[in-house]
């Protein structure tokens, strides 16, 4: 959400377009310049325009066109101010953070699970849909089904993950299958402590007979 | 009679930390370097923009956003979603001092329906446009429905649900959910991080299914064909 306590100047590097907006808008002498959809997803960055002379940057782009001369560096002597060469000439233009996609993924399957054993050809690994799926669903792989960062992070126990869906690329549907190991952070003590509760308290209830 | 599995046409699942951020740390090489992101990945890693007040990054799937008071993570190819779920964990463990006031995990997810007539029906057994609506303006249609509920359990918080007219498919609807937690004033600059991270593991399958939740009852309780 965007942080509408802080004063709005124009001269920052970034700033929410909706804030720019609401500004602007508040302002009876300052002709509107964009509308965007109320959604606050949207950056305002300057950026150097790509033609250094006259008004106009690109009107096919999404850069907008703030009228005026471009900048111009000065430096001052004894002799008074010598005009030195025009500085780059920056526009402010609008970044979406959330981007129409261009491409989709409809996902089909995901199951989460462990690598159970594995050499330097094949894995075999567990998987669930669900925590709670039984029964569950095993495996075999070639290790070249992985990344070969991941074929380097191979080891009995780790996590993986195995996604089945269609990625559609304009008018191509391809049916795509994805394995990849988990990079969860190491365990902290907490947790392994807490593991280790679980599976006494677990072995206690196990009704030995 | 079981009732049929739909499948969402696209989804996208974002995660917003509100805090106190240095954009500028959320560079491919510091994720490269911790073995957060595969060499590979941070290789053909796109900066959209990098500096002291934002960091704008596609890697891995994952387009990052960061600015001060704001660090967003979203995917678009939803098998990507434990991926990014251990970028954000690692994030909050190596960076444990980062004062983070409440994250929301936000999934969203597009939906064609077998029709037109069935799509109104949906929006008028949601917003029923009798007896206010149509008696102020003609043609009345729900554009947006926000429901929001409270939370309890170990993360409390509120829970917003979206439903709208899908902007991409037509006839379609667009669910979304916003699943949020606001961490304690009092441990903000302490161990906001360590719980944020416990509210991520331990919510994460339930938030990030609700747009696909949202959608499921829809179609479960209002049926194309009965009266």
């Amino acid at each position: 959400m965007p942080n509408t306590q802080q004063p709005l100047t124009l001269d920052i590097g970034v700033k929410w377009t909706s804030e720019v907006r609401d500004r602007l808008s508040a302002d009876p002498n300052t002709r509107p310049v964009f509308d965007l959809p109320g959604d606050g997803g949207h950056l305002l960055v300057w950026e150097q325009a790509k033609a250094l002379t006259g008004g106009s940057v690109d009107p096919a782009s999404d850069a907008f066109n703030f009228s005026g001369p471009p900048p111009t560096a000065s430096a001052t002597t004894s002799a008074g101010s010598v005009p030195l060469r025009p500085l780059p000439r920056m526009v402010p233009k609008v970044r979406p953070l959330a981007r129409v996609q261009s491409d989709r993924y409809i996902l089909l399957k995901k199951y989460e699970g462990v690598i159970l054993q594995h050499d330097a050809e094949t894995f075999k690994a567990r998987f669930a849909e669900n925590a709670n799926d039984i029964p569950i669903v095993e495996a075999e792989f070639d290790t070249q089904e992985l990344s070969e960062s991941d074929q380097k992070m191979l080891v009995d126990g780790a996590a993986i993950v195995w996604t089945i869906g269609y990625q559609h690329e304009g008018s191509m549907r391809k049916r795509e299958s994805l394995l990849y190991l988990r990079r969860l952070p190491p365990w902290t003590d907490d947790e392994v402590e807490d593991a280790h509760e679980q599976t006494q308290k677990m072995i206690r209830e196990i009704p030995w007979s | 009679m079981a009732t049929p599995e739909y499948h969402p046409e696209a989804e996208a699942l974002e995660v917003v930390l509100l805090g106190s951020f240095n954009p500028a740390i959320f560079h491919p090489e510091w994720f490269g370097c911790r073995k957060i992101i595969a060499e590979e990945d941070v290789q053909v890693a796109k900066l959209n923009a990098m500096s002291r007040e934002v960091a704008d990054v596609e890697l891995g799937g994952i387009r990052l956003v960061c600015i001060n008071d704001r660090l967003s993570l979203m995917v678009t190819n939803v098998s990507q979603a434990p991926r990014l779920q251990d970028v954000l964990l690692n994030i909050l463990a190596l960076l444990s001092h980062l004062p983070i006031t409440a994250c929301g995990i936000n999934p969203s997810a597009h939906f064609r329906v077998a029709d037109t007539d069935y799509w109104h029906k949906i929006g008028h057994r949601l917003a029923p446009k009798e007896p206010v609506w149509n008696s102020l303006v003609k043609q009345a249609g729900m554009r947006s429905l926000l429901i929001e509920g409270l939370r309890e359990g170990s993360f409390p918080g509120r829970t917003h649900l979206w439903v709208e007219p899908s902007a991409s498919f037509n006839p379609g609807i667009f669910t979304r959910a916003n699943y949020d937690y606001t961490v304690a004033k009092d441990k903000i600059h302490t161990e906001a991080a360590a719980i944020v991270s416990e509210f991520v593991k331990s919510e994460w399958t339930t938030a990030a299914a609700l747009a696909k939740l949202v959608a499921e009852k829809i179609f479960s309780t209002i049926h194309r064909t009965d009266a």
